[in-house]
C-alpha cells in the first residue's frame, strides 16, 4: 500500500516537473496552451512558441527524465550486486571513466570512425573504470570493509579526470574547453540524445527488472543466494553490462551528472526497505525526479544563464553524501 | 578621401622632426600598476598576448619574441605582414621564462590579468608593462595601443595610426546601412559563446554604427547562449566564428527551428574567421573586423557553409 | 640482502641526479658542465638556472618530500592502501578558498594566495574535525568522511568558477597544481617545511606501533588516540602548505608511499624518508617532463603526476589480481 501510494507520488511529481519545464525559465513568454499544443501536437499547431517547445523544450524535459533513469537504475543496480548502499556510478569512478572515454572521442585522439562509435568509446571507459575499481577495492572478498570501494572509486575518479584534462590540454589550451568537459549539461540536447537514450534506458530498466529477484536473494547472502541457485558471476556479469549500458548512454547523452544514482535509491530504501523489485523501478522514476528538478534549477539559479545540470545534482549530492557517510557505517 | 590620404603624410613629417628627439631621450610612464622607466627607446621587444602584437604592427616594429600559443597562424595575417618573424615564448597563458631571458629583450609587454604572477622575474629581465587585454573593449584597446607607443618612443606614430584607424571606421560607418543589429558569436562543439556589447568585437561592431543586442541586462563580455536564447535575441545578422569544426552552429543549422531566426530566413548568417574576430585584439584587428563586417553587410553576401 | 639504510642511499642518489637532470633540462638543455658553471656563478640575471630552474626544483624536491611524508602518514593512520591526503578535504578546501580570494578580490597580490590556501586547507581539515567529532574512531570511516566533505567543497568551487566565466584563467591556473612562474619568493615560502618534516619522521615510532593493530598499540600504552590527531594534524599541515604553494597535486601522496614500502618495507624509521625521497622524486620528474615535452609551452605537474600515477595504479591491480 504505502510502496503504491510512494510509487504513484514520485510519477506524480515527474509529471509535474515536466510540464513545468516545459514553459517556465524561458527567454520568451511562454504560455500553458501553447506548451500543451508542442507537446502534443508537435508544434504543428500554435505558432512559434508551441514550435519551440515541441523542438527544443519537449526533447530537453524526456532526456532529463531518460538521464535521470538511466543513473537511477546504475545506482540501484551497483547498490545490489556490491550489498553497499554507497555504491554509485559517480562515486565508483564509473561517470568519470565514461566521460574520459567521451573526451578522447571528441577530442579526436580515439575516434571509431562507425555511428555508434562515442557510446563505444563511454562504455568502455566506464567499464575499464569499474574493472580498476572493483578489482583495486576487492569488490567481491567477502571481508571488504565497505568505504574500501568508495576510497578506489574516488582514486579512480580523480585518476580520470586528470586524464581528460591532459587530453583537452594537449587538443587545445583552452580553459573553457576544459571546463565543459567537467559538468554536465542540458542545455544544448536535442532529438539526437533522445533516439541515442531511449533504447539504452529500455535496455538497461528491462534487463535491471529481470534481475531484480537474484538481488534481493544476494543480498540475502551471498552462500544463502548460491544454495537457492544463483548464478553469482553470471549475475555479476549482467549488472555489469547493464550498468554500464546505462551510464554509458547518459554520459555520451549529457556528460556526467553525479549523485542522481547514490541518492535515488538510498531515498526510497527509507520508505520501501530493501525489495529489489519495487527499488529498481522507482530508482527509474526518482532518478528522473531528480534530473527534471536539477534542470529547472540550473535554469533558474542564474536566469537566463544556465549553469550545468551537472554541478546542481553536486550541489544537492554532496550534503546528502556527508549525511549518509555518516549514517552507513 | 583626400584629407584621408594627407594624414600618413603630415604624420611622417611629425615623425622625422620628432624622431631625432625622442630616441636619444629615457621614456618615463605609468602603466597603472607601475611607473616604468626605460632608459632608450627599446629595440628588443618581447610581447605576451595578440593586443600587443598588433599595436607593434601599426607602428611597424618587430619583436624579437612573442607568446603565441605556439601556433603562429593565430595571429591576424596583416599583423604578420607587417612585422615578420618572432621567436615564440610559448603559450599566452604560461610563457617560458627561459625564453623570454633568453632573448635579452629591453622591454616586456605582459597581459594585466594573466601575467601577474611573472611581473616580478620579468621586470627583473627588463622595464614590464603590464597591460589588460583580456576583456578589453575597442576604447580600452586604444588606450593600451597609445602606451605601447609611448614605451617604443613611437607616441607620435602611434597616435597618427590611432587617428587614421578612426578614420577608417567612421567611413567604413558610412557605407553600412545604419542601426542593423549583428550578434557575433564563437562556436564550439557543444558550446556558442555571444560576444555580447562590450566585448571587444562587440565594441568595434558598435564604433561602426552597428546595433549589438545585449544579452541580458549585467551581462560578462561574452555569455554562453543555447538556441532558445538566440531565438529571443533574434539579431538581424548572425555572424559565427567557428572555433573547431563541426561546431554547434552546424548542428543547430540542420534543426527546422533554425529557420525560425529572422536572420537565416533573410539569408543573414555568414562566417567570419574566429581568432581574428575573438583572439586577435588591437588596431589592425578592429579593421579587419570592420572589413569584414563591411563585405557581409554591404555585399549581401550571407553564407553558412556546412 | 640488500639492507634498507643502503636502498634509502640509493634514493638519495637518484633525487640528486634527477634535481641535476632537472637543471639541466628546459627550453634548451645545458651540459652538466655549464649548469655547475652557473650554479657557482650565482648570476642575478641567470633566468635559466639560477632564478628559474633551481628555485623550481628546490621547491619541487620540498613539496615533494612534503606530499610523499603526508601520504605515508595518512596511510600508517588510516591503515588502507587507497588513503591519501587528496581525499580528505584538505585540497579541495584550500581550492575553495583560492577560488572565493580569485573571484571576490581580483585585485589580490599574488603573493597572499599561498596563505588564502594554507587557511582554507586548514580550514577543510577542521571541517573533517568537527564532522568526526563523538564518533570512535576507525580508519576507513575517517576517510570517507574526507570524501564526503572533499566532494562538498569541490562541487561548492565547480559552482563558483562556472557563474565567473571571467576569472576562469586564474582561477584553472590557481588550482592546477604547477610549478610555473614559482620563483625565490615561493622557496621562502616553502621553509616552514624544514621544521615540519622532520616533525613528521618523529612520528615513525608511534606509527609503527598503530600497525600492529589497535588491540596491540592499547595495551602497549601509546595514547593512541592523541598520537592519530597529532599525526594527522602533521600530515594535514603538510598537505597544506604544498597546495598553498603550488596548487593540489595528486597521486604523489597515494602512489610514494606504495612504491616505499615495496622498496624498504613496512618500518616506518625507514619508510617514512624513503616515501618523501620518493615523492621528491616523483614531482621532480614531473615538473622536469613539464617543462621540456612541449617547450616552450609547459604541461602543468599535477597534469603529469596523474600520467605517471595511472601506469602505477594498473600495475597494483595485476598484483592485487595475482
Amino acid at each position: 500500500m504505502a510502496r503504491s501510494l510512494a510509487a504513484a507520488g514520485i510519477v506524480l511529481l515527474g509529471a509535474g516537473l515536466f510540464w513545468l519545464s516545459l514553459y517556465s525559465w524561458s527567454p520568451f513568454t511562454i504560455t500553458a496552451t501553447d506548451a500543451w499544443n508542442g507537446l502534443v501536437h508537435q508544434g504543428s499547431v500554435g505558432g512559434n512558441m508551441a514550435y519551440i517547445v515541441a523542438q527544443l523544450r519537449v526533447p530537453r524535459a524526456v532526456c532529463a527524465a531518460f538521464v535521470g533513469a538511466c543513473l537511477g537504475l546504475a545506482g540501484a543496480l551497483m547498490q545490489g550486486i556490491t550489498r553497499n548502499r554507497l555504491a554509485s556510478p559517480s562515486l565508483f569512478g564509473v561517470t568519470a571513466g565514461a566521460a574520459l572515454g567521451l573526451a578522447l572521442f571528441s577530442t579526436g585522439l580515439v575516434a571509431p570512425p562507425f555511428a555508434g562509435g562515442a557510446l563505444l568509446m563511454t562504455c568502455l571507459g566506464g567499464a575499464l573504470a569499474w574493472i580498476t575499481v572493483f578489482s583495486l577495492g576487492g569488490a567481491w572478498s567477502p571481508t571488504t570493509a565497505q568505504g574500501r570501494l568508495v576510497l578506489a572509486g574516488v582514486a579512480v575518479a580523480a585518476l580520470c579526470a586528470a586524464l581528460t584534462r591532459l587530453t583537452v590540454i594537449l587538443v587545445e589550451a583552452q580553459a573553457q574547453s576544459v571546463l565543459n568537459w567537467l559538468a554536465g549539461s542540458l542545455a544544448n540536447v536535442g532529438a539526437a540524445q533522445v533516439q541515442l537514450l531511449w533504447p539504452c534506458t529500455l535496455i538497461g530498466g528491462v534487463w535491471a527488472l529481470w534481475c531484480a529477484p537474484r538481488l534481493n536473494l544476494i543480498n540475502l547472502g551471498e552462500d544463502a543466494a548460491r544454495s537457492l541457485g544463483v548464478g553469482i558471476a553470471s549475475l555479476r556479469l549482467q549488472v555489469f553490462i547493464a550498468s554500464l549500458l546505462l551510464v554509458g548512454a547518459s554520459v555520451c547523452a549529457v556528460g556526467p551528472i553525479g549523485f542522481v544514482g547514490l541518492i535515488a535509491p538510498n531515498i526510497l530504501r527509507q520508505f520501501l526497505g530493501n525489495d529489489y523489485r519495487w527499488l529498481i523501478p522507482l530508482s527509474a522514476a526518482l532518478g528522473a525526479v531528480i534530473v527534471l528538478g536539477a534542470d529547472l534549477l540550473s535554469r533558474a539559479v542564474a536566469f537566463p544563464v544556465e549553469t550545468p545540470a551537472g554541478v546542481v545534482t553536486a550541489l544537492i549530492g554532496a550534503p546528502f553524501f556527508l549525511f549518509l557517510a555518516r549514517r552507513a557505517l | 578621401m583626400q584629407i584621408l590620404r594627407s594624414i600618413p603624410t603630415l604624420a611622417a613629417c611629425l615623425l622625422a622632426l620628432s624622431s631625432s628627439v625622442l630616441s636619444a631621450a629615457p621614456i618615463d610612464l605609468n602603466d597603472g600598476q607601475h611607473a616604468v622607466h626605460l632608459p632608450d627607446a627599446p629595440k628588443r621587444v618581447v610581447v605576451l598576448e595578440f593586443s600587443f602584437l598588433d599595436s607593434l604592427a601599426a607602428v611597424d616594429v618587430t619583436p624579437v619574441g612573442a607568446a603565441d600559443d605556439g601556433d603562429a597562424n593565430r595571429v591576424l595575417p596583416r599583423v604578420r605582414q607587417a612585422i615578420g618573424q618572432w621567436k615564440s615564448v610559448g603559450l599566452r597563458s604560461q610563457p617560458s621564462i627561459e625564453e623570454i631571458a633568453r632573448l635579452k629583450p629591453d622591454l616586456i609587454v605582459a597581459d594585466l590579468n594573466r601575467h601577474q604572477a611573472l611581473y616580478s622575474d620579468l621586470a627583473s629581465i627588463a622595464p614590464t608593462l603590464l597591460l589588460p587585454s583580456r576583456g578589453e573593449d575597442y576604447e580600452g584597446s586604444l588606450k593600451s595601443a597609445e602606451l605601447i607607443g609611448k614605451a617604443l618612443g613611437k607616441s607620435p606614430q602611434m597616435a597618427a595610426r590611432i587617428q587614421k584607424n578612426r578614420e577608417n571606421l567612421k567611413a567604413i560607418a558610412q557605407q553600412i546601412p545604419a542601426g542593423a543589429s549583428v550578434l557575433f558569436g564563437v562556436a564550439r562543439e557543444d558550446s556558442f559563446s555571444v560576444h555580447g556589447p562590450d566585448s571587444y568585437a562587440g565594441s568595434v561592431l558598435q564604433a561602426i554604427g552597428l546595433k549589438v543586442p545585449a544579452v541580458r541586462a549585467n551581462a560578462a563580455p561574452t555569455e554562453f547562449v543555447s538556441l532558445e536564447q538566440l531565438l529571443a535575441l533574434d539579431p538581424g545578422w548572425l555572424l559565427v566564428g567557428h572555433y573547431r569544426r563541426p561546431s554547434i552552429v552546424d548542428a543547430w543549422s540542420k534543426q527546422p527551428l533554425w529557420q525560425v531566426l529572422g536572420a537565416v530566413r533573410n539569408k543573414q548568417v555568414a562566417e567570419v574567421d574566429g581568432d581574428s574576430w575573438a583572439r586577435n585584439r588591437g588596431v589592425l584587428a578592429s579593421e579587419q573586423i570592420a572589413e569584414d563586417a563591411l563585405a557581409i553587410l554591404k555585399g549581401g553576401k550571407a553564407v553558412l557553409s556546412q | 640482502m640488500i639492507r634498507p639504510r643502503f636502498r634509502l642511499g640509493l634514493l638519495l642518489g637518484l633525487l640528486l641526479l634527477a634535481t641535476f637532470i632537472s637543471l639541466s633540462a628546459g627550453t634548451l638543455w645545458l651540459k652538466p658542465a655549464t649548469v655547475l658553471e652557473r650554479l657557482l656563478a650565482h648570476d642575478a640575471l641567470d633566468f635559466e638556472v639560477w632564478n628559474h630552474r633551481l628555485p623550481r626544483s628546490l621547491i619541487a624536491i620540498l613539496a615533494g618530500c612534503a606530499f610523499g611524508l603526508a601520504g605515508a602518514i595518512v596511510q600508517g593512520v588510516i591503515r588502507n592502501p587507497l588513503a591519501s591526503p587528496e581525499i580528505l578535504g584538505v585540497t579541495q578546501g584550500a581550492g575553495l578558498a583560492l577560488t572565493v580570494a580569485i573571484i571576490s578580490w581580483p585585485h589580490l597580490p599574488v603573493a597572499w594566495l599561498p596563505l588564502v590556501a594554507c587557511l582554507g586547507g586548514a580550514g577543510g581539515a577542521l571541517l573533517l574535525a568537527l564532522y568526526n567529532t563523538g564518533v570512535s574512531f576507525s580508519g576507513v570511516r575517517f576517510a570517507l568522511s574526507g570524501v564526503a566533505i572533499a566532494v562538498t567543497l569541490a562541487s561548492v568551487t565547480e559552482f563558483l568558477i562556472l557563474s565567473h566565466p571571467l576569472d576562469i584563467n586564474t582561477a584553472l591556473l590557481a588550482l592546477t597544481g604547477s610549478l610555473w612562474s614559482r620563483n625565490w619568493h615561493h622557496v621562502v615560502l616553502v621553509l616552514p617545511f624544514l621544521l615540519l618534516i622532520p616533525l613528521g619522521l618523529c612520528l615513525a615510532k608511534p606509527l609503527n606501533l598503530i600497525a600492529l593493530g589497535d588491540d596491540a598499540a592499547h595495551s602497549l600504552g601509546t595514547a593512541l588516540n592523541r598520537t592519530r590527531w597529532l599525526a594527522m594534524a602533521c600530515a594535514v599541515l603538510l598537505t597544506s602548505l604544498g597546495v598553498g604553494v603550488i596548487g593540489p597535486i595528486g597521486f604523489i601522496g597515494l602512489v610514494a608511499p606504495h612504491m616505499a614500502r615495496r622498496l624498504v618495507g613496512g618500518h616506518h624509521q625507514y619508510l617514512l624518508p624513503a616515501a618523501m625521497l620518493i615523492g621528491a622524486l616523483l614531482l621532480v620528474l614531473a615538473d622536469t617532463l613539464g617543462r621540456t615535452l612541449i617547450a616552450p609551452s609547459e604541461i602543468p605537474a599535477g597534469v603529469l603526476t596523474a600520467v605517471i600515477g595511472a601506469p602505477y595504479f594498473l600495475w597494483l591491480l595485476a598484483r592485487f589480481k595475482g
